[in-house]
């Protein structure tokens, strides 16, 4: 898989729910579909996975890969934005962006 | 102007918080208690609260308890290390439906502000 990701969410809540539902919807109608994993850490149940990774608050997502490495904090509501800012290249989102006639 | 709490009973973060908010133009309460900090919350609206876990008296589960049930649309950060130990209590507040956010204690002050600003918004 090109990209690998990591949610930390803190327990199943409904705003976790939304912002695990949005990174799935965004990344199911990009051009990288078939081209991902994402892996999702309940921070509550598994608090040391996010120590580990050094992962300071919630929510967070991770580009694990391709390196370098980046994280976003915090504000999820705008998922493209979040994309980008974890260097995501745009054409790779570009399908998003067609579909909703951007 | 935003305003914010945080319950804490470390002097030294106190003024830290109190710091930066003034740094970003916040309005910041804090409280060196659970006792306190409830007094606040009372008598005021806060748009995000910053919750030590470890307090004397009423500790953080027992204010958090409180506030997600009176106030369960304000964003509460709860302050702690990432250690097992002390989140089965925690889980348990999740499983009664009261919801939270975490930030890892020790923290940096950049990450105060990277949170303050996302929850709050880059004015704040």
């Amino acid at each position: 898989m090109d990209y690998q990701f990591t949610l930390y969410i803190a327990g199943r809540t409904p705003n976790a729910k939304a912002a695990v539902a949005a990174v799935r919807d965004l990344l199911e109608k990009s051009g990288l579909h078939n081209r991902h994993v994402l892996n999702v850490v309940d921070v509550v149940r598994n608090p040391e996975e996010a120590e580990a990774n050094c992962v300071f608050a919630t929510p967070t997502i991770a580009k694990i890969a391709p390196e370098p490495c980046r994280k976003v904090v915090g504000d999820l509501r705008d998922m493209r934005m979040v994309f980008l800012k974890l260097g995501v290249k745009r054409e790779d989102l570009e399908s998003s962006f067609r579909q909703d006639g951007l | 102007m935003k305003r914010i709490l945080a319950i804490e009973d470390d002097p030294g973060l106190r003024g830290l918080y109190e710091a930066i908010a003034e740094k970003i133009k916040c309005s910041i309460d804090t409280a060196a208690t659970g006792e306190a900090g409830l007094a606040l919350i009372e008598g005021n609206r806060y748009d995000m609260i910053f919750l030590d876990l470890r307090l004397p008296g009423y500790d953080g589960v027992e204010i958090l308890q409180i506030i997600g049930r009176k106030f369960p649309e304000t964003p509460v950060y709860v302050v702690t290390g990432f250690y097992e130990e002390y989140f089965e209590r925690l889980r348990e507040l999740n499983r009664q439906g009261i919801f939270f956010e975490l930030l890892r204690k020790p923290f940096r002050n950049a990450e105060i502000v990277e949170i303050i600003q996302s929850v709050l918004g880059e004015s704040s």
